[in-house]
């Protein structure tokens, strides 16, 4: 393959402007007229002036919401053919609450967008250009490509542009490529790629320093801050495992309810009853099939599940993902801050000849010249300048050194030097004053005239080559080892001219020692990846750290055994070469930790893990972190060091930052989706005896034992605070023990379906009917005899049919709690709300029989107290069926193993 | 059927016709069309202007001189002719570019959209349609580029051939391409992607993933030892333009090649909207081709 100099960076700065169709006198007004017709405005937003609109009444598509509004539409028209039935009011509840599901969805989504407003902040308002040969100041929707731009100290740049003049020019590119460190820029032609030249700058980072002048070559979407605002903006997020989960059910439900309520309808039609019956009929079926308050009680109780994880420092924005973290199969994490407590700390004072820790005395001295090139203030709480500095005043006063007197014999300060990465002092100490430089070897070892440690080995002249050769070695084995490596030398003053300039000082130096530094493994992660070992959920490291730092973390803390640490590292100019296929296997073989990988790099990782089928979680805290927290199924971001297109881009923020609340999160997680399943299963077997009254009502000549007012009584009533109760389980002390479940394993499974409809719903149905059947032939009703819904006998058989069905739930609800204990041998009194639901049940099963005001209100009527205690019998029955079927899968499972 | 590889081997020959109407855009595009003349087998470029009357007759000389100097400068002849408006700028076009498989007309879709779309009713649709020659539409919104891509992104539709048919023009611009990306998106309708099941979905992405990877694999083997990197990625989505967008994104595509349509009537109107959405909202330059 060719390589021409033919790209923009590659060209000398005087031909830029003709490749631009450009001058530089700038564009005219007619040339940025035609030019903005054709590439658009520099803008980041995609206009869609009907997205809101569109996002709303996509709510309404959710099967769930057509069948509750479609439900309310026939109470409306029963309402009108047939008043005084009180079906209005039904059909407003279930409005509202179709309308309250739809708008709550649509709020959630419109939320999302706030990570467009924070980008857009990185860009400014108004933007100086030279047109027509004079400044002007334009709004920056107004720049083309061939626009002269005119860059100055502290300007947020608007567009991507080749640098044709630069005097000084330092940028901050810290939002493009997460690069704290300012760059410095030129005007020269450069042969590196485009995100590497020294002679571009990029849309949403700033001049730290110096002024110049740029050609626009891209603008709006098109620049590499733009990409990054339309990933963040466009990348719609997997549908969350309980989001699939919960439309597969609500599919499976509707098309039940509906296929019974239909084929009942038509069987009504054809055997003869009038339309209105037929209505009921079919409404009652729907409206028994379809577990209202399910969706309510998932949303109500995902919402105690983030407020149990915000007391764990994990705050949720996205109430699906506090599931969606239960379901983790893979957990990308950053390292600085997350892994390590983002502290630096000076760890090792090392003789740079022999590789050997120097004694305490000698790396007190040693700090003391260090801190004379470290600008580093001492103030209430603690010391305040750049962290490497800390560390150095830190550490010495940790060796008990006295820092105000080493600050009192600081005559000068060089300040650090991003270009020749080093600082610079003067000190005088009792030997006598010298000039300290302090910086990465590399910028120190061609000023070096010898090598002096103090203990003992020393080395000058013509041996220093072979000398800085060990030096070297010595400065890797400390790198392998994961520390960061500072050097320091100095040069004896023997009269202290204020006035000389730091390049006449830095000649003639003399390597004193390394020192190693490091950010500290948090105390806590190693027995954080353990449980996520446990629990099946695999940790990868990415960082932009160096491969070997990044190792000696990933075995610190666990991510890797050492028996396979040499094949877990990749760095990112592999990742790079790698296709997406070759990437999968290569995650199949155990890579474990990404190191020298740019944030970018991040979105191709997430993007192979879940090809694999896997739940992705991602942390993140840069701006250009936005997209692989949008991709990631889960994408957290840092709440102490993030920014805030990080947090508004993720759906979990960390407030302390650490790695171990990620693992307290998954199993908050993990219990809420136990949680959801066990109340999911507890609001099914309800349903069966709802459904039986009607398929015998259309069926058989008899009356209707529940009417929809009833229903809708247990499914939005009664059954919400029992429901809201089991979702408030304790974590089972097994939870972290498992693998993360499957995509693929339902929350509706066939399982949990017949458990729910045919065995308890059956026996809930059963028993309720019986006692419904007993009232009425013990009142004198016989087969095919039609009852009036005002008669006394019809009020108090439907009453205890009604009465049955709830007290029943409360042995339904304790045996739910566990899938095989029984549900008796962890105090209910600990969970306050299941207490409260039982008391709401006995209540309200005492209410409808006995209290006026209750029967007026759903038709019902009293039943002798023997009754009413042979409904009380149903809460054994219900429980000790299940108690026994319990018993028979234990010795089951025994046998089988 | 010609294999992809017999495609690349050999350097392709084109006679190339430049449609030059003196905008901005069309300098843009002539970069693309000196490009690829520099790596085709007839190095020349025949670019046509029809006075229109849009542009003054000098300005469009002083283009045109500037154009024949970067062309030289890369070893290109340019051979420039300006016709008189005949009917309309299309019949002047079709009556001057050779109707064969060996013409190749570089033009541009339209420049402003202004509501109308950036293909839809422009002569480079209708030079799309008619079938003569082959045609190469370029939008170009990242004039920075200089008309070399370096990154690639073939959406792909699921056609058996591939991207076999985009493979002779595409080899005009192989050796500056540093990556080819490839996008299979498998589109399901939005009422039922949301209620698919895991199972259901893994299993639609394996028959993507197997399309692919035979695509790939057919790549794999016509660039051997070109050191041209290759990948793809198969997707499930309710919304593949916007999947090709946010890919295009993703990979840093510099540009995006899509087929124009042969399909009938409805699904060609259905199809030719979303080229325009691409167009409309592409990161990056896009070209719409048709082999003949």
């Amino acid at each position: 393959m060719k390589q021409e100099p033919r790209q923009i960076q590659q060209f000398p700065a005087e031909d830029v402007f003709s490749i631009l169709h450009s001058r530089p006198g700038g564009l005219t007004t007619a040339e940025v007229a035609e030019r903005l017709g054709h590439v658009g405005r520099n803008s980041f937003e995609i206009p869609d002036r009907w997205k809101v609109y569109r996002s709303f009444f996509r709510q309404f598509t959710n099967f769930f919401t057509i069948l509750l509004l479609l439900s309310a539409v026939i109470c409306f028209i029963a309402h009108s053919i047939n008043p005084g039935e009180g079906m209005n009011i039904l059909g407003w509840a279930l409005a509202v609450v179709a309308l309250l599901n739809a708008f709550f969805s649509f709020i959630q989504e419109f939320r999302a967008e706030r990570a467009m407003e924070a980008l857009k902040k990185f860009l400014p308002q108004l933007v100086e250009v030279e047109r027509e040969g004079a400044v002007q100041k334009v709004e920056v929707a107004e720049i083309v490509p061939g626009d002269l731009l005119l860059l100055s100290e502290g300007d947020k740049i608007s567009a991507d542009a080749r640098i044709v003049e630069s005097e000084g020019l330092l940028v901050n590119n810290a939002p493009l490529t997460g690069e704290a460190a300012p760059c410095p820029l030129t005007a020269q032609a450069n042969a590196a790629s485009l995100i590497e030249s020294d002679n571009i700058v990029f849309a949403g980072c700033s001049v730290v320093r110096g002024v110049g002048k740029a050609v626009v070559f891209a603008t709006g979407l098109r620049t590499e801050f733009g990409k990054l605002a339309h990933l963040s903006q466009g990348i719609k997020r997997e549908i969350s495992p309980l989001e699939r989960e919960t439309a597969r059910m609500v599919r499976i439900l509707t098309i039940i309810a509906t296929v019974m309520g239909f084929s009942f309808f038509l069987y009504g039609v054809a055997s003869g009853r009038s339309l209105w019956v037929n209505l009921v009929f079919m409404m009652g079926i729907i409206v028994a099939n379809v577990p209202e308050g399910l969706l309510p009680t998932f949303t109500l109780s995902l919402a105690m599940g983030s407020l149990r994880m915000a007391r764990k420092n994990v705050l949720v924005k996205s109430l699906n993902s506090v599931e969606a973290l239960g379901a983790v199969h893979v957990i990308c994490s950053d390292k600085t801050g997350t892994l390590t407590e983002n502290r630096l700390s000076i760890t090792a004072v090392i003789d740079p000849l022999t590789g050997k820790e120097l004694d305490r005395r000698l790396q007190q001295e040693l700090l003391a010249l260090a801190l004379a090139a470290s600008e580093v203030k001492k103030t209430e709480d603690g010391f305040s300048g750049d962290p490497l500095d800390v560390a150095v005043a830190r550490r010495f006063i940790e060796l008990e050194g006295d820092f105000e007197a080493v600050q009192e014999d600081i005559s000068r300060y060089f300040t650090f030097d991003v270009e020749k990465r080093r600082s610079g002092g003067i000190i005088t100490r009792p030997s006598g004053s010298c000039f300290v430089s302090k910086g990465a070897f590399e910028a120190l070892a061609s000023m070096l005239a010898g090598i002096e440690t103090g203990s003992g080995g020393t080395a000058s002249g013509s041996s220093i080559g072979h000398e800085l050769e060990k030096a070297q070695e010595v400065l890797h084995s400390m790198a392998s080892g994961g520390l960061r490596v500072i050097a320091l030398a100095t040069r004896a003053l023997g009269e202290v001219n204020l006035d000389q300039e730091q390049e006449e000082l830095e000649t003639r130096l003399t390597l004193k020692a390394f020192i190693g530094i490091e950010d500290p493994l948090r105390a806590e992660v190693p027995a954080a990846i353990k449980k996520c070992r446990e629990a099946g959920v695999e940790v990868l490291l990415i960082t932009g750290d160096h491969p070997d730092t990044a190792l000696s973390i990933g075995r610190k803390s666990g991510i890797v055994l050492e028996e396979q640490a040499e094949d877990a590292v990749m760095t990112g100019i592999e990742l790079e070469q790698l296709t997406e296929g070759r990437l999968r296997r290569k995650l199949e073989d155990g890579v474990k930790i990404f190191a020298r990988t740019t944030p970018g790099q991040k979105m191709k990782i997430v993007s192979v893990l879940q090809s694999m089928n896997k739940v992705v979680a991602m942390t993140g805290d840069g701006v250009n972190d936005a997209p692989a927290l949008k991709a990631a199924d889960v994408g957290i971001a840092m709440g102490r060091q993030g920014t805030d297109v990080a947090r508004e881009s993720a759906q979990i923020i960390l407030l302390d930052d650490n790695f171990a609340s990620i693992v307290s999160g998954i199993e908050e997680g993990r219990t809420v989706f136990e949680n959801i399943r066990k109340f999911t299963n507890y609001v099914l077997v309800s349903n069966g005896p709802e459904i039986l009254p009607y398929v015998l009502y259309i069926l058989f000549p008899v009356p209707l034992a529940l009417n929809v007012i009833h229903i809708l009584s247990i499914d939005l009533g009664t059954d919400i605070i029992p429901s809201m109760a089991l979702g408030q389980e304790p974590p089972d002390s097994e939870v972290m023990n498992r693998p993360p479940r499957q995509t693929d394993q339902g929350l509706l499974s066939l399982r949990l379906m017949l458990h729910s409809y045919l065995f308890l719903g059956l026996l809930e149905g059963f028993w309720s009917l019986t006692l419904f059947f007993y009232v009425l032939v013990s009142g004198g009703w016989h087969w095919g005899m039609e009852l009036q819904n005002s008669d006394p006998l019809y009020r108090s058989a439907t009453g205890i049919a009604l009465a049955t069905i709830l007290l029943m739930q409360i042995g339904n609800l304790l045996g739910r709690r566990f899938r095989l204990r029984s549900g008796l041998d962890r105090g209910i009194i600990k969970n306050r709300l299941m207490l409260l639901g039982i008391v709401i049940q006995v209540v309200f099963s005492w209410a409808i029989l006995y209290l006026p005001i209750m029967q007026k209100a759903l038709n019902t009527g009293p039943v002798s107290v023997g009754v009413y205690l042979l409904a009380w019998f149903g809460v054994i029955l219900i429980f000790g069926s299940d108690y026994l079927r319990k018993q028979l899968t234990i010795f089951f499972e025994r046998t089988a193993d | 059927m010609p294999d992809l590889a017999s495609s690349l081997v050999s350097v392709p020959s084109f006679n190339i016709y430049l449609a030059y109407d003196g905008s901005i855009n069309s300098d843009w595009i002539a970069k693309y069309a000196i490009n690829m003349a520099e790596n085709n087998g007839i190095r020349k470029i025949n670019l046509i202007h029809v006075d229109d009357g849009i542009h003054s007759p000098e300005a469009i000389t002083q283009k045109i001189a500037v154009i024949e100097d970067q062309a030289a400068s890369f070893g290109v002849e340019l051979s420039a002719s300006t016709l008189p408006l005949s009917e309309n700028v299309l019949l002047s076009l079709l009556d001057c570019i050779p109707k064969s498989e060996a013409s190749l007309c570089i033009c541009g879709t339209r420049s402003t959209s202004r509501g109308r779309g950036y293909l839809a009713g422009t002569i480079s649709e209708k030079l799309l349609r008619c079938k003569h020659f082959n045609v190469f539409a370029i939008r170009v919104v990242k004039p920075g580029i200089l008309g070399l891509p370096r990154q690639v992104l073939f959406p792909l539709s699921g056609h058996p051939r591939g991207v076999q048919g985009a493979m002779s023009l595409f080899a005009l611009m192989a050796p500056h391409v540093k990556k080819i990306y490839l996008l299979r998106v498998m589109y399901i309708s939005s009422l039922w992607f949301r209620y698919m099941s895991a199972s259901r979905a893994r299993s639609i992405r394996k028959s993507g993933t197997a399309y692919l990877d035979r695509i790939l694999e057919e790549l794999d083997r016509s660039f051997a030892d070109t050191g041209l990197f290759i990948d793809g990625k198969v997707v499930l989505s309710d919304d593949w333009i916007k999947e090709i967008l946010i890919y295009a994104n993703r990979v840093k595509a510099q540009m995006i090649i899509m087929g124009a349509s042969d399909r009938n009537l409805p699904s060609r109107y259905f199809y030719g909207n979303k080229i325009e959405q691409v167009l409309r909202h592409s990161p990056c330059d896009v070209a719409i081709y048709r082999k003949i």
